[in-house]
């Protein structure tokens, strides 16, 4: 080993030396370096790329299934207010419902408050005529002196009562005014 | 008046190697050990990455690497196509051999006297065998894309009185490829060398301009390994090209 000048310019036996050093180095890192790290570059670049996909598929996603909850929110406001409808429309019913029974029962009260006017107003006039009958017979008994056969008299008697009555502006205004009453009432009602 | 006399007495070594023989062939050892150097660091930088290179987020070191690689597979691929692919380890692997030998000017001596730790790439053994290698590939992918008759028709191209000068121009690729970077580096070194002898009482200036000078080197050494790639690529576009 020695300290040596020549010309810088030339070369010599470390050329070879050189040739083979670069050579090495180039055989090692295009066996051994280049290909993981080549694979690797790729590997992230793919890695990008999905990881790009998946977040334009994740926006649609979210976009499908923004569209899917406004369908479905429109779906429930439409199902909501066709429920609220169908109640209003029960309510409506059953109260037409109701006051149609009430309708009815308050006819009913009516027609058979009638019925029972009306019967208390025959049994009336019944009794009426009888005790009218019996008072025409005294008054007649007194007035001839004698007894009158009630069965034989009786048509007459009837008939005359059946003309009195007729007549008669007292009995006539009875049964008007309790007629006249109960047709107010059903005014009323 | 002493200290300019022992400026201009400074001695600086030129062509001035650590020499061995071997079978009849001088060797610059200092040369060859700094070599060696660079190639065990790129060559373990490169086998630690493959083994640790991730996919996910990459580390310093990774990035870097897969910057050189994804800018050269994209100048490859822009320049020469796909059918070049396997152009990209030989312009990798020109780039970081000598990006780190230039970077091994940094350190403070490595051989020599402490003044000058030369790079590998400051002595035109590598240079020139880095240009040659270069040459005789290109050279032979140009044969390989047109034939042997294409290749020496490019050559002969008209006019033909341009014959010579574009052998020249072949011949001088090479030669300017080695010739650049070994210029550089050697140039550094000097600087180097000189900032480092200025006599004792520029020592302030010295202890400024030195550091400043080698974050500078180490920039020259970038882009010195970048053009040498580079323009190995280019030269493989150049003889491969159709109708130049």
């Amino acid at each position: 080993m020695e300290v040596a000048s020549s010309n810088f310019l030339v070369p010599n036996g470390t050329f070879i030396v050189e040739l083979a050093a670069f050579l090495i180095v180039l055989l090692i890192l295009r066996r051994y370096v280049l290909p993981p790290i080549s694979k690797i570059i790729d590997e992230r670049q793919a890695t990008i790329r999905k990881a790009l996909a998946d977040a334009e598929e994740a926006k649609q996603r979210a976009a499908e299934a923004e569209e899917e909850y406004k369908r479905i929110v429109g779906e429930a406001r439409q199902q909501a207010r066709s429920v609220v409808e169908e109640a209003n429309r029960q309510a409506e019913q059953a109260r037409a419902d109701r006051r149609e029974q009430a309708e009815a029962e308050y006819q009913r009260i009516v027609a058979s408050a009638y019925a029972e006017i009306d019967a208390q107003t025959r049994r009336a006039r019944q009794e009426l005529r009888q005790q009218v009958a019996d008072l025409a017979i005294v008054v007649a008994e007194r007035v001839i002196g004698e007894g009158i056969d009630r069965q034989a008299q009786s048509a007459l008697i009837d008939r005359t009562i059946s003309e009195v009555t007729d007549s008669s502006s007292d009995l006539g205004q009875l049964a008007g005014s309790q007629a006249g009453g109960s047709q107010t009432a059903g005014e009323r009602a | 008046m002493s200290s300019s006399s022992r400026l201009v007495a400074i001695n600086i070594p030129v062509g001035q190697h650590v020499t061995g023989k071997v079978a009849g062939f001088t060797l610059n050892l200092d040369t060859i050990w700094t070599t060696v150097a660079a190639c065990v660091i790129v060559v373990g930088m490169g086998l630690y990455l493959a083994r640790n290179a991730t996919s996910g987020v990459p580390g310093r070191l990774q990035l870097f690497w897969e910057g050189v690689v994804g800018w050269i597979t994209d100048q490859v691929g822009q320049s020469l196509g796909p059918k070049y692919r396997h152009v990209v380890p030989l312009a990798v692997s020109l780039f970081m051999l000598i990006l780190v030998a230039n970077w091994l000017e940094i350190l403070p001596g490595l051989y020599h006297n402490t003044d000058y730790s030369p790079a590998p790439t400051a002595d035109v053994n590598l240079t020139y065998a880095l240009g040659a290698l270069v040459f005789i590939l290109t050279n032979a992918a140009g044969i390989r894309a047109r034939g042997i008759g294409g290749f020496l028709k490019h050559l002969t191209r008209k006019p033909r009185v341009m014959t010579p000068l574009h052998i020249l121009e072949e011949l001088a690729k090479p030669l300017t490829l080695a010739l650049r970077l070994f210029g550089n580096l050697f140039s550094g070194g000097i600087m180097i060398a000189l900032l480092i002898s200025f006599p004792l009482a520029f020592a302030p200036a010295s202890l400024i301009f030195t550091p400043l000078w080698k974050l500078f080197d180490m920039f020259i050494g970038v882009i010195q390994a970048f053009i040498f790639a580079l323009l190995t690529i280019l030269y493989y576009q150049f003889a491969i090209e159709e109708g130049h």
